[in-house]
């Protein structure tokens, strides 16, 4: 599986913001990621993530910056569900509940 | 059996998003999800009495949850653990294009990881709960707790190929691994589980 992974020999200037979510504007800087030879078709036409905030000071071991990228996108994937509108059945079901007496049994 | 007041009714209310995504995050399927939601309603509506009002109605309900799911979840291993390509598929309503394949990577890989190091992770670091909170959600030690959020950490960043592995020790450069991020997790989906 770890085959995949040959384009960390090359390594790219990511300088785009941070994973901090749509509304995150500023992120013209990822052309350098498109350049360059990687596995063929592996970059051609897709959509580079242009949200990786690279914070200065990264080091060897899964420091602050990590932390960080994982925190963003751990509140971005929670978010995502959490910033949805709350479906009928939920507020059909809590009205009902309001004009029964007692629950069921 | 009892009379619930309308502040109890609102607090549910607007307990449901959150209930939701911490669902989602559980069994990693949305259908599946607000049925647990729903369950969880239920269960609080009719045991409100054990409710002592005016402490934290979220915690508690996240509690019902939790127990829900773990008692299902026991009976129904197969079907719950079918979230990869369902969650995709389903929740897709990613954060705008920007970081989209980031999005849906980083989902699969919190869904492959261990469910108490998830809920764990889940719990800390996106519902708001504190250690305390979520440690008496899923009943353990505060300490336990901190553990978990940690190992769930450490097996997101080997899943997904960032930080530290070991090939990238030496490198000593952050951008290689979130490049990998990128490039690698992308293409290692079809990777077992």
């Amino acid at each position: 599986m770890d085959e995949n992974t040959g384009t960390r020999k090359k390594p790219r200037a990511i300088s785009a913001r941070a994973a901090r979510g749509p509304a995150d504007g500023g992120m013209a800087a990822a052309p350098a990621l498109t350049s360059a030879g990687s596995q063929p078709g592996q970059l051609a036409g897709q959509d580079i993530p242009e949200t990786l905030q690279v914070v200065e000071g990264g080091g060897a071991k899964p420091g602050p910056n990590v932390k960080l990228y994982i925190e963003r996108q751990l509140k971005s994937v929670y978010d995502d569900v959490l910033n949805q509108p709350i479906p009928d059945r939920f507020l059909d079901l809590l009205n009902g509940l309001g004009d029964k007496k007692e629950g069921g049994e | 059996m009892m009379q619930a007041s309308p502040q109890l009714k609102s607090d549910l209310l607007s307990a449901i998003p959150n209930l939701r995504a911490f669902a989602v995050s559980l069994c990693g399927n949305p259908d599946r999800a607000d049925d647990l939601v729903q369950e969880t309603l239920v269960k609080a509506w009719s045991n409100l009495g054990s409710f002592v009002e005016g402490t934290n109605m979220p915690a508690w309900l996240f509690t019902i949850l939790r127990n829900i799911y773990y008692s299902e979840y026991r009976k129904r291993r197969r079907e719950v653990s079918d979230s990869e390509g369902t969650i995709a598929a389903r929740l897709a309503t990613a954060p705008a294009q920007n970081g989209h394949m980031d999005f849906l990577d980083f989902r699969e890989a919190l869904q492959k990881l261990p469910a108490d190091q998830r809920e764990a992770l889940v719990l800390i670091g996106a519902s708001g709960m504190s250690y305390e909170e979520a440690a008496g959600i899923c009943n353990c030690a505060v300490g336990t707790m901190k553990s978990r959020v940690n190992r769930a950490r450490n097996r997101l960043i080997e899943l997904l190929s960032i930080g530290s592995g070991s090939d990238f020790a030496s490198d000593n450069n952050w951008q290689t691994g979130l490049d990998t991020l990128i490039m690698g997790n992308r293409f290692s989906r079809t990777g077992s589980d």
